[in-house]
Order: C-alpha cells, then sequence, then structure tokens
C-alpha cells in the first residue's frame, strides 16, 4: 500500500510559540528514510528555530509528532511536509496553510477574563471598542487563510491585532 | 433556576444575542431602550467563551466568564432557556410540544475510529446522537477550530459529518457543541 502523505498542524493552549505537527500519513513505502519541515512566511522567508542554518526543519522520521518552538508572534504560514529517501529526492510532499492565533486568542479571552472581574469595563468606549478590533481582526486573519490561503493579508491582520496586544497598556488601559 | 454550566451558556449566548437584536429592531428609535451593541457584546464574549471551552473544557476560568455571560444576557436569557428546552423558536412563547422536539446541549467528543463505521482516511463519519440535531455550527479537531460551512457540512437527518477536501484519521478527537434531539 504505497504512502499517502498528510499532516495535521496544532497549538497547546499555554504554549503560543509552539507548533505541534503530526503525521497522519496512512499506507507505508520503505523508500523513505527522512523528513522536512519548511515554514513559509507572507514575506515569503522560512521560519526556522534558533540555531537552525537551513530554510527546512528536521523532522525525524521514526517521530510521529514534532515541537516547534518557532513562534515569536502570531503568524500566518504555508506549511510544506516533504518525505524523502536516503538520496534527498523527494517523494511526497504535503502543503497546508495556517493560522497560528495562540497569542492573540489568549490575550482576548484574558480580556472577557477582566470584564468578568470587573464588569464595569464594558462601559469603556477605549476598551472595549479595541477588543472589537481585536476580534474582528483575529477572525479576518482566519478568513483570509480559510477561504482564500492568503497569508499576505492574514499576516496584515495578525500584525494589527498584535499591535493592540502589545500596546495594551494604551490600548486596554492594562497598566491602570 | 440555576446559573446554567458554560457548556449549556453557549446556546444561551447564541439565542439571547438573535433575541437581543430583534427586539432592539423591533423598539424602534433607540432600540425600546435596550443597549442597541447587546448582541454585539453577546457574540463577542460567547466567541470568547467557545474558544476556550474546545480548547480546554475544564478551565478553571470558564465558570466566571460563563457567569459574565450570563449577566449580559439578561433580560433575554431566561428566554433564551425557554426556547432551548422546548426548541420550539419563532415567534410568541415558546410551548411544550407533547409529540416530540425536545433537544438538550450536548458537547460530543469523538475518537476517531473508535466506531466500525469509522474507516481512516476518509472524510466523514456519522454518529446517531448527531441525527436531526440542531446548531453544528463549529467543531473542533485535535483543537483546532472549523466552522461550518467553510470546513464542513452537517447533514442533519443522517446525523453525518463531511469534511470536505480535509480527510479524518484514526485517532483524531473531535468535539462538537451542538443541541442534541432527546424526542
Amino acid at each position: 500500500m504505497p504512502l499517502t502523505a498528510n499532516f495535521a498542524a496544532s497549538q497547546t493552549l499555554g504554549e503560543e510559540s509552539i507548533i505541534t505537527l503530526t503525521d497522519n500519513s496512512t499506507g507505508s513505502d520503505g523508500s523513505v528514510t527522512q523528513r522536512r519541515v519548511y515554514l513559509r512566511k507572507a514575506d515569503g522567508t522560512f521560519l526556522v528555530p534558533d540555531g537552525t542554518s537551513t530554510e527546512y526543519i528536521v523532522w525525524a522520521y521514526a517521530d510521529t509528532s514534532i515541537d516547534i518552538n518557532v513562534l515569536p508572534y502570531d503568524m500566518a504560514l504555508q506549511i510544506v511536509v516533504q518525505w524523502l529517501n536516503v538520496s534527498n529526492s523527494i517523494l511526497y510532499d504535503k502543503t497546508e496553510t495556517s493560522g497560528f492565533t495562540m497569542y492573540n486568542e489568549t490575550f482576548n479571552y484574558g480580556l472577557a477574563q477582566m470584564m468578568a472581574g470587573n464588569p464595569v469595563l464594558i462601559n469603556d468606549n477605549q476598551f472595549w471598542s479595541n477588543k472589537l478590533k481585536l476580534s474582528e481582526l483575529i477572525d479576518s486573519g482566519d478568513e483570509a487563510i480559510a477561504l482564500a490561503s492568503d497569508l499576505y493579508n492574514a499576516q496584515q491582520c495578525y500584525d494589527m491585532a498584535t499591535t493592540l496586544r502589545l500596546k495594551s497598556q494604551y490600548t486596554f488601559n492594562q497598566n491602570s | 433556576m440555576a446559573v446554567p454550566t458554560p457548556s449549556e451558556m453557549i446556546p444561551i449566548a447564541q439565542i439571547s444575542q438573535y433575541l437581543s437584536a430583534v427586539a432592539i429592531n423591533n423598539g424602534g428609535l433607540n432600540g425600546g431602550g435596550h443597549d442597541v451593541t447587546l448582541p454585539q457584546k453577546i457574540r463577542n464574549i460567547r466567541k470568547n467563551l467557545e474558544w476556550m471551552y474546545n480548547l480546554s473544557p475544564s478551565n478553571s476560568s470558564l465558570n466566571q466568564v460563563s457567569q459574565y455571560l450570563y449577566s449580559l444576557c439578561a433580560p433575554f436569557n431566561a428566554k433564551a432557556q425557554v426556547i432551548i428546552n422546548h426548541a420550539n423558536g419563532g415567534g410568541g412563547t415558546p410551548i411544550l410540544n407533547p409529540g416530540g422536539g425536545q433537544y438538550e446541549y450536548t458537547n460530543l467528543v469523538v475518537t476517531f475510529g473508535s466506531e466500525s463505521t469509522d474507516i481512516n482516511d476518509t472524510a466523514f463519519f456519522t454518529r446517531t446522537v448527531l441525527v436531526d440535531g440542531l446548531m453544528v455550527n463549529t467543531m473542533s479537531v485535535n483543537g483546532q477550530i472549523k466552522t461550518l460551512p467553510t470546513d464542513f457540512t452537517f447533514d442533519a437527518p443522517a446525523g453525518e459529518i463531511n469534511y470536505g477536501a480535509n480527510h479524518f484519521f484514526t485517532g483524531d478527537i473531535i468535539t462538537i457543541p451542538f443541541l442534541r434531539k432527546i424526542s
């Protein structure tokens, strides 16, 4: 039975910088000896962990999943996984486009917790309008990925959301 | 009436959102005294609650956010609960339907491959509990949120989820919050 290459990407609550890839391939091919992962950003460059000298990340073929600690903030990524033989020839490959939004989603949920603890916050026009904007930007980025695999515009949405998060002392009065 | 749990609160908020939108629209100038941004507020906090609930159903912060959302849904939360209990919808006061039409909120957790009908590397699965279910709008596949109709479709009479171009694999954990038909 030939290999049907496939993988899934996910994130875990509380581990915002980590992307977990799981190999869901079915079948088998004895020629496959190695696997590589390319994480292409919206600007066309490749994202790799510190200390990696190649544009790809080696994913040991014996491992069903890999945790890649690589995200400094939310990103839209095109993920390419290649299954190769001993001669470095690509036998199979699979490409997925994903939005990784754990930083901003977790922050957005934290804002809801703040509101639960201090209900009058909803009457703070700046707080509330910025919370709405944050939610819309995350959703818009997700839609750009889901509907059009549009890395460029998704990243712009995520970046604007990230700016709201990083400037929270101004946007959400978080130092008051 | 007891304060709903987070899983019960999600459909209450979904229904309160449209009840408040209709009340504002029918209220004329200034929304009949209702906060005209209430549907937006309910939706925003409900999405936060759903996000955390799908990732971590036992997270300790859920109750606090859920109770806040419940207060935000006032005065529509009570009617929303009645609508869910009787699943009649529509205008007017919901009535008991002795011929059936009773639903309850359920958070279905499926481990793909646990039923003999699950075929590895296919785009669909069926569960009896999903038959004639309502409000199947989102599902979580291994922690990733998928929405209908962009990511999947639902055939209510057959209780079938179809993942479109994607496939399910043995061991996938699928979570679906929805209204299960109980009679």
